[in-house]
């Protein structure tokens, strides 16, 4: 088993563990935490695939981007949360 | 060789804790963990630009952000009632999974690697139009976060209203 192949597998795990975890949770903060594990593996998908391909400062600049826009969506979706947590201890 | 498979093991470890623990605040942490054990990944396959990023932003800004909702909301124990049933989560997480490595495998290899071409070169040459649609991303996300965290206030004062309007008609 090669290095690539290896890494391959590494960006399934981490994608297929955020893909269950959007699915299954129930809670808005664990949510956006298996959405961060998703994203984790986007990103790692991303930097392997220069790695292969032997263009690493591509593959850098393409999850530098991923990481600095997956952390507003994070600040967004827990601004909402919080939102929502206080309307429902409101509302009731 | 063995390096990053004890590394993706350990991250894999820490992902799969973090969905399956039933606290909150042991969830952020095995995130921050699952982050340390990219960053050295990132770090092992000569990308130090992105370890850092990963390290600074991911170990700390997000867990800082996370840990900072949970003490306002509070950390309260999360119920084993599913979203969906686990069956067909397992499938169509399985489904998206293997369409994802299809579509990895078949990346093709480049025999003569670019060596001279730096990450600020591609990040501020050559995907220039991207970094001004994230800067104008930040600004937004900025606005977004203080409009909906100031909202709060400004919105939820409604049960007032009813008592006033009760002892304006008895007024009247």
């Amino acid at each position: 088993m090669t290095t690539a192949e290896v890494l391959l597998i590494g960006v399934l795990l981490l994608f297929g563990v955020g893909v269950y975890g959007l699915l299954i949770l129930r809670h808005y903060i664990q949510q956006i935490i298996a959405l961060q594990i998703l994203v984790k593996g986007a990103s790692l998908a991303l930097v392997t695939a220069g790695y292969v391909r032997g263009e690493p400062a591509l593959g850098q600049s393409l999850a530098l981007t991923v990481v600095a826009v997956d952390t507003f969506v994070a600040a967004v979706a827990l601004a909402l949360a919080i939102q929502l947590q206080r309307s429902q201890e409101v509302s009731p | 060789m063995i390096m990053p498979l004890g590394l993706l093991l350990g991250a894999g470890a820490c992902a799969i804790s973090a969905i399956h623990t039933t606290r909150l605040l042991s969830a952020v942490l095995s995130l921050a963990g699952l982050s340390v054990l990219l960053s050295l990944l990132f770090f092992w396959m000569d990308a130090p630009v992105i370890a850092v990023v990963e390290l600074s932003v991911g170990a700390g800004l997000v867990t800082v952000l996370l840990a900072l909702s949970i003490s306002l909301t509070g950390d309260t124990h999360i119920g084993h009632t599913p979203g969906l049933p686990r069956w067909l989560a397992l499938l169509l997480s399985a489904m998206l999974t293997l369409a994802l490595g299809g579509g990895m495998l078949g990346i093709p290899p480049v025999t003569e690697p670019a060596n001279d071409v730096t990450v600020s070169r591609v990040f501020w040459e050559q995907r220039s139009a991207d970094v001004l649609l994230q800067s104008a991303l930040i600004f937004v996300a900025l606005l977004t976060v203080t409009a909906v965290l100031t909202g709060a206030k400004t919105s939820y004062p409604t049960q007032t209203e009813p008592t006033l309007l009760r002892s304006d008609s008895e007024v009247v």
